[in-house]
């Protein structure tokens, strides 16, 4: 049997993984920091019915109508089926509107007309000069919840899924490849495998720009805030062309609103700015007046991996705008090494099975993807906490819960959501990691990564609970000033 | 202006102590306030910094430091808080729901602190979930070099998970529940080495006094609590019985959100009632306590005032922003205390306490002045 190394335990990375599995190929997942450590765990939790890129990029829309159906069929554990619309203003063009329409409809996309009061009934705080309402297919992707039940799948028909490695480089005889360095702990080690695949987002560039031809990545990345309250259950899009703060997502108990576009050096996420969070609410309140005086919970930014038309473009396979897989034999690199860049969540089965065929084809594998139809089994129901006390009131997580996981605090808090809600780990924080080794260590960084994602939206409610966070830490606490 | 009448507006620790500090002056005294203050989110310990009666801020000489001391001291004793007869010379230690030691300077005799940290146990009890005796001990081993041991006592009889410290607290202040300490907490702490014994802050609001007598006593070494985070009820405590002391001296509670303050000392409020009166002090918080609003910009303001006082770049400019002075307008008509006044750090130099007494001081004179 072959075995493919996949670099990347994002979304890309498990949906190669899974389909290449599915055909029978052996897998290991390389994973520098945790699952969802990179863009698909700092996403705006959209399943997307298309509709939104119909007029810009209809190649891409049609993907994200044909995956969001199947999406919806095998895995229907990690997608919340809310529906959408598309709002349009009375000084917004009727001409956008009417080519919308339009391209919807060419990239078979289902787009309804809705009665204005009936949404107004539905999603309240909507601004009084609204001209147009389209219902869509919109539906809510639980990012963190379908990337763990892939891992379970993957590990059940015999997955590797290595976290906290991280790949070094080729290892290649006669120009095949024939295995991966991987480093974790501070140890090396060579893992053998007859391809690889570099589905490491944003840091695609930084994996595989020495494997053959020109591959460069441009990272850009986008802000979202997280407001305390689930205001509405829609799907809440602007009618215009793609552009900044124009989408309201429901997740859990909280909404996330987003997003900007900036381009970058970096990789890696840095500290939401102020301007950034301050322009989105300006614009949302377009459509939502009240929109400064909701109650913010944070702000965060994630990376896209935007790939830059290079050299190896010509080599490359257009599949959209959105997406390119490089076979870097093409390009004069080692057989056997790819890579793949771009995408969104939502047709992150549809690359899986783009590279699987690929490098199914490579390896002379003739069974066809089946990632459409198997159905990816939802995680088991949370436990109940017993007669554990709870130790995160905000998210009720229980004592039990969080002796439950062993890892780094950022596993801790993925995995128990503890210090995720309303007080960001005022009244918990402490506590959580209180009953851990090395708990002022881990408090002080968990502290300035929650204050990271306050600051920005530090204004009316939002900055009193900062400065509460602040008089607890250091007043009640006796946590060391930071100042 | 003895028989003048002062608003307080806000009835967080400042606006208390500012309306028992002028009542006991002969001040004819009202406070008004949108909501409650800060009191139940601490533990009511009051901070002097680590610089002791030696050093003084806000530029106050030692005398009249002390002065400032000692009444409030006398005011909490009026209370029915008890508090040691003589103040301290320097900053006591107390010790945090971390189990780490902190400095402090004026507390309730029902939380622990010394001069110097003693070898302590600490008990936890089932439920409480800001009690980790086993993490706490270590930490307080590990930071004061003291011996500490921990004993873990079971949840009460009817325990449910979600309850939090204020359904202890009014557990232990039934029959019931003082049985229950007295007997099976007490039989789980059994027999102990180290000087003191330490308990989460939740042994009632009203009977604590009593709870930590009889443990001593069967223990056979002093017992206090640590402070646990919100809601406080060593705070509460204080909260209920300054306003009880107040109440007692007929000073009346307005629930009002205050919109502005006129030339000669009247309060408007939202809802447009009036509150005349001969000087208003502004007792409002700062961000927290809402006497300062951040907007979108990050511009600080007090809302009462129009007057901007600073602009949030770093988180850190939260808990700073305040005014420069204590007399608003230079003619005690309206006055700024607690919070509200900048140049104090309670984050850094936890002198939170001081900052209250010290404007509140400030205030007062500036008012006998006139
Ligand atoms: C702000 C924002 C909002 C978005 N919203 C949506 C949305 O609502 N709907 C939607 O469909 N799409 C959305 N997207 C797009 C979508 O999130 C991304 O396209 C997708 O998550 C990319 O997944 P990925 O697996 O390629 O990258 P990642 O999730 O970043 O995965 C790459 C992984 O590789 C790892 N890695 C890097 N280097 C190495 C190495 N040397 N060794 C081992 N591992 C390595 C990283 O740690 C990372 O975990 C959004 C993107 C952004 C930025
Ligand atoms: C978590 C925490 C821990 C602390 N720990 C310590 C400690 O260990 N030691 C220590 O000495 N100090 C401590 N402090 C106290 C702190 O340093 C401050 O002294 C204190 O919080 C300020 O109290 P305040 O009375 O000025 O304001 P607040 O308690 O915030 O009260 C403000 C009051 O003003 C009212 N108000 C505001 N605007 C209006 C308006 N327009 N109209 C009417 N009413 C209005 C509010 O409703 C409220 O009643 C702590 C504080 C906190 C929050």
């Amino acid at each position: 049997m072959s075995t493919v190394a996949v670099i990347g335990g994002g979304a890309t990375g498990l949906g190669v993984a899974w389909d290449l599995l599915l055909r029978g190929v052996g897998v290991v997942v390389i994973e520098k920091d945790e699952i969802a450590g990179g863009t698909s765990g700092r996403f705006h939790g959209l399943l997307h019915s298309g509709a939104r890129y119909a007029v810009t990029d209809p190649v891409a829309a049609r993907g994200c109508a044909e995956e969001n159906a199947i999406l919806r069929t095998i895995a229907p554990g990690a997608i919340a089926g809310v529906g959408g619309v598309f709002l349009g203003k009375e000084s917004d063009s009727p001409e956008f509107g009417e080519r919308w329409l339009a391209a919807c409809e060419s990239a078979g996309i289902a787009v309804k007309p809705a009665q204005l009061a009936a949404v107004r009934a539905e999603i309240p705080g909507l601004a009084s000069d609204l001209a147009a309402a389209y219902r869509v297919q919109d539906a809510v992707l639980e990012g963190f919840r379908l990337l763990e039940m892939l891992v379970r799948a993957i590990q059940r028909l015999g997955g590797e899924v290595f976290e906290r490695t991280r790949a070094c480089g080729l290892v290649t005889e006669a120009g095949e490849v024939r295995g991966l360095t991987v480093e974790s702990g501070g140890e090396r080690r060579a893992i053998g495998c007859d391809a690889v695949v570099n589905a490491a987002g944003p840091w695609a560039g930084e994996v595989g720009g020495s494997w053959g031809g020109e591959l460069t990545v441009r990272p850009s990345r986008g802000t979202l805030v997280i407001f305390a309250n689930r205001h509405f259950s829609r799907v809440v899009n602007r009618l215009a062309p793609p552009g900044n703060g124009d989408i309201f997502v429901p997740h859990g108990r909280v909404l996330i609103f987003g997003t900007t576009d900036t381009g970058q050096e970096s990789p890696e996420p840095p500290a939401p700015l102020r301007e950034e969070v301050v322009e989105l609410i300006r614009i949302g309140q377009e459509i939502f007046p009240a929109l400064a005086r909701w109650r913010v919970i944070r702000a965060f930014n994630g990376v896209r991996p935007l790939y830059q038309r290079g050299e190896m473009w010509r080599s490359s396979r257009e599949l959209s705008r959105d997406f390119v897989v490089f076979e870097h034999s093409t390009a004069g690199g080692p057989k056997g090494a790819f890579s793949v860049i771009g995408g969104k969540w939502t047709t992150f089965r549809l690359i899986g099975e783009k590279v699987g065929d690929l490098v199914a084809g490579y390896l002379g594998v003739d069974r066809p993807s089946a990632s459409r139809v198997v159905r990816i089994d939802p995680l088991p129901p949370k436990p109940s906490g017993g007669s554990s006390p709870i130790a995160c009131e905000c998210e009720g997580v229980t004592s039990a819960e969080v002796e439950g996981v062993d890892g780094s605090v950022t596993e801790l808090r993925l995995r128990s959501w503890f210090a995720m809600g309303p007080c960001q780990g005022t009244f918990c924080a402490h506590r959580v990691l209180g009953m851990r080794d090395g708990a002022e260590g881990e408090l002080t960084g968990l502290r300035a990564e929650r204050e990271k994602g306050i600051l920005p939206a530090a204004w009316g409610d939002n900055a009193r609970m900062l400065s509460l966070q602040r008089s607890v830490r250091f007043q009640s606490l006796g946590e060391p000033w930071d100042g | 202006m003895g028989d003048a009448t002062v608003n307080v507006v806000g009835r967080g620790p400042t606006g208390l102590f500012a309306a028992a500090f002028l009542r006991l002056r002969g001040y004819r005294v009202r406070v008004i306030s949108r909501t409650a203050g800060s009191l139940a989110l601490w533990g009511g310990e009051l901070g002097f910094g680590s610089a002791g009666l030696a050093g003084s801020p806000g530029g106050m000489p030692p005398e009249v430091w002390l002065a400032a001391w000692s009444e409030g001291a006398e005011i909490l004793l009026r209370a029915g808080v008890p508090v040691a007869e003589t103040l301290p010379e320097l900053a006591l230690s107390t010790v945090t729901a971390l189990g780490a030691p902190k400095p402090t300077f004026l507390t309730p005799l029902w939380q622990y602190a010394a001069c110097e940290p003693e070898p302590a146990c600490f008990v936890g009890l089932g439920g409480v979930g800001d009690a980790e005796p086993k993490a706490q001990s270590s930490r307080y081993a590990e930071a004061t070099g003291r011996p500490s041991s921990y004993r873990q006592a079971p949840p009460p009889p009817g325990w449910r998970p979600g309850w939090g410290p204020l359904r202890f607290a009014e557990f232990f202040d039934t029959d019931l529940g003082m049985e229950w300490l007295l007997s099976a907490v007490a039989e789980a702490v059994g027999a102990v080495e180290e000087e003191v014994v330490l308990f989460p802050q939740v042994l009632g609001v009203e009977r604590v006094m009593t709870a930590l007598g009889e443990l001593g006593r069967m223990l056979g070494r002093p017992a206090y609590e640590y402070p646990l985070l919100a809601p406080s009820i060593g705070g509460i405590r204080v909260e209920r019985r300054l306003v009880g002391l107040l109440n007692g001296l007929g000073v009346p509670f307005y629930r009002a959100g205050v919109a502005s303050v006129d030339g000669g000392g009247s309060v408007t409020a939202e809802d447009g009632r009036r509150f005349p009166g001969d000087a208003t002090i502004l007792a409002t918080g700062g961000v927290l306590g809402g006497g300062f609003t951040v907007d979108l910009e990050g511009w600080i303001t007090d809302p009462v005032t129009g007057e901007s006082v600073g602009r949030v770049r770093e988180a850190r400019d939260l808990n700073l922003a305040g005014y420069r002075r204590v007399d608003l307008r230079g003619d005690a008509t309206l006055l700024a205390v607690g919070s509200q006044v900048g140049g104090w750090n309670p984050d850094r130099d936890h002198n939170g306490g001081a900052m209250i007494l010290g404007t509140v001081h400030q205030a007062i004179a500036a008012l006998e002045a006139r």
